[in-house]
């Protein structure tokens, strides 16, 4: 029985790396955008790996916007803006928050160089499709066509840069 | 107002550093002595007027316009309407404005003269650019459209899908018909998203569909002089 068990832990092994094979390009693996007080206001996965149900991936915007707020006040050094980076083994995560508060955030592969470049893309993304448009309600869940398409063209031109790298 | 996309940083940058110069050397000119060569203020030339106006500025006016109306009514019709409304009283002004600035006090009497004169110089003094293109409806011998493959109202405007048909070039609809009413062509003005085959948004057409007496008094012109 146990040593069923382990087998069919080894199988799910060798299918995530048979997964990675085919999709040897899905350097980002998710996009979180979270309003100022900790909801999650956006969220998309690409590719295979780290896939989340809704509620996994509420909880994961309200612990990482927690443990932001904790790294601030911990900081010996003054005037800390929030953990930028974390590395783990296997994944990177990128934050950037903008000056309202609002944080947007990249789970990638380990060392996906450029992250900060696309976030900043990704802000402006927002500000314009976003924030201009008059049937967006201020820190609820964005539904808008435009920044669909424009943020899926932006990931997409990311990942044919990286490509030319 | 001619109306530009400020999209990337460092241009942007470095075109308001551009204007900034060359506004103080203006500032100047008009120092030196243009003031004193026109000692009535009617005997000046009109100004050119600011050619550019911040894309964002506007797009976030236009945002608020559409969200205070939107407060006030209770239907999508009312909302197009209030919106085709606020167009109505731009376009009257620009009428003016154009025929005083480019025709030197004069107006389009003719049907095609007015729709072309709406095609071309209004759109670039409002948008900066020509309407895409100018069609004759099919179907009836009173309709014309203008089509804009991106409306600049709509560029960063997504609308919910429970709104239906709902366009906000309702306001650009509204400031074609306070031009052609103005000038004396009363017409009903629609706007409309038209899918386009290959292409993932939909264009917009402005629907012109002109009163009765217009074409009627135009053919009895057309008589009488012929």
């Amino acid at each position: 029985m146990c040593m069923s068990h382990q087998d069919s832990i080894a199988l799910k092994l060798s299918l995530i790396d048979s997964e990675k094979k085919r999709f040897p390009m899905a350097a980002i693996y998710s996009l979180y955008i979270i309003n100022k007080s900790g909801g999650l206001i956006f969220y998309k996965d690409y590719g295979s790996a780290g896939r989340m149900d809704t509620n996994d991936s509420l909880r994961v915007a309200s612990l990482w916007h927690s443990m932001h707020v904790i790294s601030q006040q911990l900081s010996p050094t003054t005037g800390c803006s929030g953990i930028e980076l974390l590395e783990a083994d296997t994944f990177d995560l990128h934050c950037f928050q903008s000056l309202t508060g609002t944080k947007f955030f990249v789970v990638c592969e380990p060392g996906t160089q450029h992250m900060e470049s696309l976030l900043k893309d990704i802000y402006e993304l927002y500000t314009d499709y976003v924030l201009k448009n008059p049937f967006y309600e201020m820190e609820m869940p964005i539904r808008c066509e435009l920044f669909d398409i424009n943020l899926s063209q932006a990931v997409q031109k990311d990942r044919v840069a990286m490509l030319g790298r | 107002m001619f109306l530009r996309s400020s999209r990337p940083y460092s241009e942007k940058r470095q075109a308001n550093k551009g204007s900034s110069k060359r506004k103080s050397r203006g500032e100047n000119m008009i120092g030196v002595g243009k003031i004193k060569q026109y000692s009535n203020v009617l005997d000046k030339p009109l100004s050119k007027g600011k050619q550019e106006v911040s894309l964002s500025a506007f797009a976030f006016l236009f945002s608020e316009l559409v969200q205070y109306n939107q407060t006030q009514v209770d239907n999508i019709a009312e909302l197009e309407r209030r919106l085709e409304d606020a167009g109505y009283a731009v376009g009257a002004r620009v009428l003016e404005l154009l025929c005083h600035r480019d025709k030197g006090n004069r107006r389009e009497t003719r049907l095609l003269g007015i729709l072309s004169f709406v095609h071309s110089t209004v759109w670039k003094v409002l948008f900066g650019k020509v309407a895409d293109s100018l069609e004759k409806g099919t179907e009836h011998e009173d309709e014309y459209m203008i089509s804009e493959k991106e409306l600049l109202v709509n560029r960063f405007i997504s609308i919910p899908k429970d709104m239906g048909t709902f366009n906000c070039g309702a306001f650009v609809a509204g400031i074609v018909r306070g031009v052609l009413d103005s000038a004396g062509f009363p017409a009903v003005v629609t706007a409309h998203f038209v899918p386009v085959e290959g292409q993932q948004r939909p264009r917009t057409t402005i629907l012109i569909k002109f009163a009765e007496e217009v074409l009627t008094s135009f053919s009895l012109i057309v008589t009488l002089f012929l």
